[in-house]
């Protein structure tokens, strides 16, 4: 696990990376400029000019109503969407306007993990055939796959429930599971829709502390969507929407 | 291909169904296919048992139990140099009396080299020896309840069984030979003519030239060596298409089968594509594992369908009182099976497989 950290930051000096522009500075883990999202030939803006940097080894919670625009902009930054217009780096990767599918999907699966509030587990697989998923995406070897999962699921305290069908696992356990899957590929970035929201309040705490010790462990960048305020402050910053834009950004 | 097989597992019913779709299809070509090369290969076995080194049947016939080939072409080909003899061969379909299945009668001219070959593998009693004589089949004598010295009624006359034979053509111990004229005389063909000729050679090494000469004076006919009489029976092009129609029909039913099976698996797991995309997999692997478990069903299909064909063949042939064909399992009846559910499969695949690969990731996590 210690190896997290030892690979050294890529194309962080500035050139071109599988998200197919320029860098944005070696210290950002993201970088937004006057984000604009719309939907319906432009009649509706779900992100309306939003702008914020978040460096490498923050921990970021983004709050806000439903349909100030969360989702949208945690798809914008997870390399899922493209922006309409506006700036918008990724690891120091520029995720372009027009560009290529497949560059967003080589800067998915090297740079960003995901954890969603339903797990979004295989339910016929195995705790560690789960974890092994992302990998298939990168075509690692099958022995490094399961050398990485088993690793993995021992650092999340699942190793005894490594062959386990995620069916039979409690509701905390498979959100540790889905944790130890976002780690698969070694990602700068952790993008998290909210991770605690179909857990209690104990288990949803466990799954946070988990993270946060990760983020010590490897210097992860954590960016979650939240509308739980005991989540949100556990992160360092707080970033608000409101109607598309940045309504606040403050430190915790 | 794991994964694959897991996807398919979720839904055992539904694949087992569509699985099943495909192995019917299979299943009838299998079927088809090993009667078809059982037929082929028992007029093979006929022109080799023979004895003879070529045939001669008529091309434009199509079938050359209509061929005609008449006594002074005879003659002129047992003229020819280093042709030891040329035997008429003639065939007429009967119906005895409390029997179902077709009854094929053989004739054979007297004291003749293709008549003698009879007498090998097995020849109970005698060879003919005269026109109110008849031999029959082992299958024949067995069904009818004949045994040598009985009589049998045919073409109106009333014949003695001298011998009894067993070929290694089944349809031929089914049947029965006697002397060429009784059948001359059903079909109203001229005196010591035939449907197909047997040619024996006196050296074998002429094969080439006697084949060339008989080409050249004989243009209407086809010059076939003996062990591939059937590539004369033009009709058994008519079985083989046949068994091709078989398998276009199989195609579309069990592709659509597969199409609906893996739309409905695509529908239902929008969100799990999302999410795999999400982790960076690219369309084409997604449309890899969505093809993979059509191939994975079509394969199984496949293999469902060939033992369900062997067993179909079996039953037909079961249900034929007297067996007149004996399927044949080679690489050809499996490999058209497989190769129809491999096709299929993919097929069926494709345009689910498009469809989610095309899933704009960020939808697709959202479904619900």
């Amino acid at each position: 696990m210690n190896d997290e950290r030892q690979r050294a930051p890529r194309r962080a000096d500035g050139a071109a990376g599988p998200g197919g522009g320029r860098s944005a500075g070696p210290d950002l883990a993201i970088s937004a400029r006057d984000l604009v999202r719309a939907f319906e030939d432009g009649r509706v803006r779900a992100l309306d000019g939003v702008s914020f940097d978040v460096e490498r080894g923050e921990t970021l919670a983004v709050m806000g109503p439903s349909g100030s625009g969360k989702t949208t902009l945690l798809n914008l930054l997870g390399a899922l969407d493209r922006p309409t217009s506006g700036r918008l780096a990724i690891a120091g990767e520029e995720v372009v306007l027009g560009g290529h599918d497949q560059d967003l999907d080589r800067l998915r699966a090297r740079e960003i993990g995901f954890i969603f509030q339903l797990h979004n587990l295989i339910p016929t697989l195995s705790a560690r055939e789960n974890v092994e998923l992302p990998m298939m995406g990168l075509r690692v070897p099958r022995a490094a796959r399961r050398r990485r999962s088993e690793e993995l699921l021992g650092r999340v305290g699942l190793a005894d429930r490594a062959d386990f069908s995620v069916k039979k696992l409690s509701g905390g356990e498979r959100q540790r599971v889905a944790v130890a899957r976002a780690l698969a590929n070694r990602p700068h970035l952790l993008l998290g829709d909210e991770p605690t929201g179909s857990l209690d309040s104990r288990t949803g705490t466990e799954v946070i502390d988990l993270l946060l010790e990760l983020r010590r462990e490897h210097g992860l960048t954590i960016v979650l969507v939240t509308h739980d305020p005991g989540v949100a402050s556990r992160m360092a910053r707080i970033v608000e929407l409101r109607d598309g834009r940045v309504s606040g950004d403050r430190r915790v | 291909m794991l994964l694959a097989f897991k996807n398919l597992a979720r839904r055992a019913l539904r694949t087992s169904l569509s699985v099943l779709g495909v192995a019917v299809g299979v299943g009838a070509i299998v079927a088809f296919t090993a009667m078809g090369e059982g037929f082929k290969a028992s007029i093979d076995r006929y022109g080799r048992d023979s004895g003879a080194d070529l045939v001669l049947v008529e091309d434009r016939a199509g079938d050359p139990a209509f061929g005609r080939i008449l006594a002074e072409e005879l003659d002129a080909m047992r003229a020819l140099p280093d042709v030891r003899g040329v035997s008429a061969s003639l065939v007429m379909p009967a119906s005895l009396p409390g029997r179902a299945a077709p009854f094929l009668v053989l004739g054979r001219d007297l004291e003749d080299e293709l008549l003698a070959a009879y007498r090998s593998p097995a020849l109970r009693g005698r060879l003919l020896e005269g026109p109110r004589e008849i031999m029959l089949g082992e299958i024949a004598a067995e069904e009818l309840g004949k045994r040598l010295g009985d009589r049998v009624e045919l073409f109106g006359r009333d014949l003695e069984v001298v011998g009894i034979f067993r070929t290694g053509v089944r349809w031929e111990n089914g049947g029965a030979v006697v002397d060429a004229r009784l059948l001359r005389e059903q079909l109203t063909m001229p005196e010591r003519s035939a449907m197909v000729a047997f040619v024996y050679l006196s050296d074998d090494e002429a094969l080439p030239v006697v084949t060339l000469h008989l080409q050249g004076t004989y243009p209407r006919l086809r010059v076939l060596p003996t062990a591939f009489l059937a590539s004369g029976f033009e009709q058994l092009a008519y079985v083989d298409a046949f068994i091709w129609v078989i398998s276009l029909a199989a195609l579309i039913v069990g592709a659509i089968g597969v199409l609906n099976t893996m739309l409905m698996n695509v529908s239902e797991r929008v969100r799990e594509i999302g999410t795999l995309r999400a982790f960076g997999w690219p369309k084409a692997m997604v449309m890899r594992l969505i093809l993979g478990e059509g191939l994975v069903t079509s394969i199984l299909g496949g293999i469902g369908g060939s033992l369900l064909g062997v067993v179909a063949a079996e039953l037909l042939m079961e249900l034929v009182p007297q067996g007149i064909l004996a399927p044949v399992y080679g690489w050809r009846t499996f490999g058209r099976g497989m190769a129809v559910a491999i096709v299929l499969g993919v097929l069926g695949a494709l345009y689910p497989a498009w469809r989610a690969s095309r899933l704009a990731p960020a939808e697709a996590l959202r479904y619900e």
